[in-house]
């Protein structure tokens, strides 16, 4: 507020001026002094209201935030009367890292992987106590900034375990901002994207505690960056290559890795060159990692052989996974020297070149029957069939005191291969000792029910039957009917049934039922949505029909 | 053969092989052999203890679990197998739930403390805030500032899990 209005200011003036305006329509009497005073003095109580009005606003706001925080405090004592407000932070703590998604490199990328925040938002306390925790922030999606930041930040000096899958240039700006930021404190690093996202994202990167790292290719199958060779990891332990077309020369192959695991192309195409040289490219690389523990290709075998045997010694190796042609695979295994209890697992088809040397060669190493190695077969051409029944039952086993078990995936038999497919699936069993047996999708024809009545003959050591499939289940009464005095399957112990439409079977399904109730003992799976009605003796969950004995 | 008076006077008499799974009670029988002095266990009441005995007893012939090491990530420290009759075991009204969790911290029982805490989480999983809040009966107990860092945060999750 001013001064109040001084007198000589505002005395009358008769002038000719003034009484000409008074005149005026517009006329406006010149305030006199008692106006001026007045009109002060209401201007003054108006200013004295709004100063009133905003300190009983600020001490209402005031008291209105000490209300809240008392009620908040209210809350917070009797939240301590509940009977999970009596833990401790540490093992609030303890709980929370159990909601939080924690996984190995082999199960990422974690869908959600913020979904456990939610636990922030239940209560003061709890979001106090998991914002001070920094092993619980250790695991960050790095497709949004904002969770980079924050998680970087709550996570403190802790090692990260970081994943992203992107598709463009620009998405990969937050997982670059944190490899150049905390490069020291990544892991475990999870990146799937396209060829030039890992170009961008990686380029120049050192992490020093880059212990595990698997990089996937969105784009076609190509080869693996440059810059991967150069990538300062020197702890690297665990590595996971997808899609690309490796480079076995790339110093990433170094003496630290334990785990190696490359998945090639989708389906084998044959159609890149790969000559002997590979190979031995190959086994340089694998001689550069002596410490490896596990070893799994699948796909990506050189297709040519060399000529000379050269064994590299992997004295650690304790599992090998070879998914590929029968040749390259039992070369590989041959050229390899590794523990006698290696657990092997083979998967093989679509083989372009003879192999009966290479299985017999394989068969009769000693080394190379571990003692729980599996066999898997599965979709093979009919090239693959006739050269399985040649060789196994002639297979030398000599040396070896545990005979490998084999659980065997028979999917799909068309008419087409079948012929070869009986052939080799009654070497096969005659000879080893199947465990298992998958059959799926297999087609209900006239030549595949003669087939497979001769194919229970041989299967007297299975235990475990799954079926998928209507057309495949329609077989299974001719697999399990008693031919004469003989049980087929004498062992069998389990069988499933699955996408199995009990309806479509009709006459064959009572038939099924019928040979069933031969046997002594049987625990089934089968989806009782589909119609399956057979007296039961055990307890049956909502779904499945469980521990049926059958008499 | 050990025995412990518990919060409320009972008195539990166990084998030394099922006492000594806690490690309270091994640290106060320092490994000798009979005690005769009952240990007092202010703690625990008798209805806590008898679940805790039971547990004991049940896996009084585990092998040990080894050691981990100090800041191993989580997933590799807690995640113990739970076979079907500790799920059982563990499926209690929450009130006895979160007393055997606290019994386990106190008498050192690190796998019933495991067992305890992951039927928590399990529960937690999924769910959520308001959900949480009603299912351990909690109220938020939030300032005015942090309920309105929780708008911006339910937004800012929203836009993370999309």
């Amino acid at each position: 507020m001013g001064a109040p209005p001084s007198l000589v200011g505002n005395r009358p003036d008769h002038s000719a001026r003034t009484i000409r305006s008074t005149l005026s329509p517009y006329y406006f009497p010149i305030p006199t002094f008692d106006m001026c005073r007045r009109r002060w003095a209401v201007k003054q109580k108006i200013a004295q209201a709004r100063q009133t009005i905003h300190e009983l606003t600020i001490a209402y706001e005031i008291a209105l935030a000490k209300q809240f925080a008392w009620i908040a405090q209210f809350h917070r004592e009797l939240n301590t009367l509940t009977p999970i407000g009596k833990l401790p932070p540490e093992l609030l703590v303890k709980i929370f890292g159990l909601c939080t998604p924690q996984a190995e490199l082999e199960q990422l990328p974690i869908q959600n992987s913020y979904g456990w925040t939610a636990i922030t938002r239940v209560c003061h306390r709890w979001r106090i106590v998991a914002m001070e925790a920094s092993e619980l922030w250790t695991m960050i999606a790095a497709d949004k900034v904002s969770g980079v930041k924050g998680f970087s930040m709550l996570s403190r000096n802790r090692l990260l375990t970081v994943q992203s899958s992107v598709t463009t240039d620009e998405a990969i700006a937050p997982l670059r901002t944190l490899l150049r930021l905390h490069p020291h404190r990544v892991e475990t690093l999870w990146l799937s994207a396209n060829h030039t996202v890992h170009n961008i994202a990686l380029e120049r990167v050192s992490a020093p505690y880059l212990k595990a790292l698997s990089l996937t290719n969105k784009d076609s199958f190509g080869p693996i960056p440059q810059f991967i060779s150069n990538l300062s990891a020197p702890s690297l332990e665990n590595l996971i290559l997808s899609g690309w077309w490796v480079c076995w020369k790339s110093a990433i192959f170094r003496c630290t890795i334990t785990k190696l695991i490359i998945f090639g192309e989708t389906i084998r195409r044959w159609t890149t060159p790969m000559g002997q040289d590979v190979w031995e490219e190959m086994l340089d690389a694998l001689e550069r990692m002596p410490k490896l523990e596990i070893l799994d290709i699948t796909n990506l075998l050189p297709s040519r052989l060399p000529e000379s045997m050269r064994v590299v010694k992997l004295p650690h190796l304790q599992r090998i996974r070879l998914s590929d042609a029968i040749s390259p695979c039992m070369q590989l295994l041959s050229s390899l020297l590794y523990p006698s209890n290696t657990f092997i697992v083979l998967k093989l088809g679509y083989p372009p070149v003879p192999y009966e040397n290479d299985l017999a060669r394989t068969f009769s190493l000693p080394q190379n029957i571990a003692s729980t190695a599996i066999i898997f077969a599965q979709d093979q051409s009919e090239a693959t069939l006739r050269g399985f029944s040649r060789v196994l039952p002639a297979r030398q086993l000599a040396g070896n005191t545990i005979e490998p078990r084999i659980h065997a995936t028979f999917s799909p038999l068309t008419e087409d291969n079948s012929s070869y497919a009986i052939a080799w699936f009654s070497s096969l069993l005659s000879s080893s000792r199947v465990e298992s047996a998958f059959f799926g999708d297999i087609l209900d024809t006239p030549a595949n029910q003669a087939e497979i009545i001769d194919l229970s003959k041989s299967l007297s050591d299975v235990t475990q039957l799954c079926v998928r499939g209507t057309s495949c289940a329609r077989l299974l009464p001719g697999l399990l009917k008693p031919q004469s005095s003989l049980i087929p399957l004498p062992r069998l112990r389990n069988l499933s049934l699955t996408n199995v439409d009990i309806q479509r079977m009709s006459r064959r399904f009572e038939t099924l039922q019928d040979v069933l109730r031969c046997r002594q003992q049987l625990i089934m799976d089968a989806p009782l949505e589909k119609g399956w009605n057979v007296a039961k003796d055990g307890p049956i969950s909502k779904r499945l029909v469980k521990l049926f004995h059958f008499r | 053969m050990v025995t412990v008076v518990v919060s409320d006077g009972v008195t539990f008499t166990m084998e030394q092989d099922v006492a000594f799974q806690c490690g309270l009670i091994a640290d106060f029988a320092g490994g000798g052999g009979d005690q005769e002095e009952p240990i007092p266990i202010q703690a625990v009441n008798s209805t806590v203890m008898r679940k805790v005995i039971e547990y004991c007893e049940h896996h009084r012939n585990d092998p040990p679990q080894p050691e981990v090491p100090e800041g191993t990530p989580l997933e590799r420290k807690d995640r113990r197998g739970r076979d079907a009759w500790d799920k059982q075991f563990i499926q209690v009204e929450q009130e006895l739930l979160f007393e055997i969790i606290l019994a386990a911290n106190y008498l050192n029982i690190k796998p019933l403390l495991d067992l305890g805490c992951s039927q928590v989480a399990e529960m937690m999983k999924g769910k959520t805030p308001a959900e949480i809040q009603q299912m351990f009966n909690i109220v938020n107990g939030f300032t005015a500032d942090e309920e309105a860092q929780n708008g911006e945060g339910e937004e800012k999750a929203r836009n993370l899990n999309s």
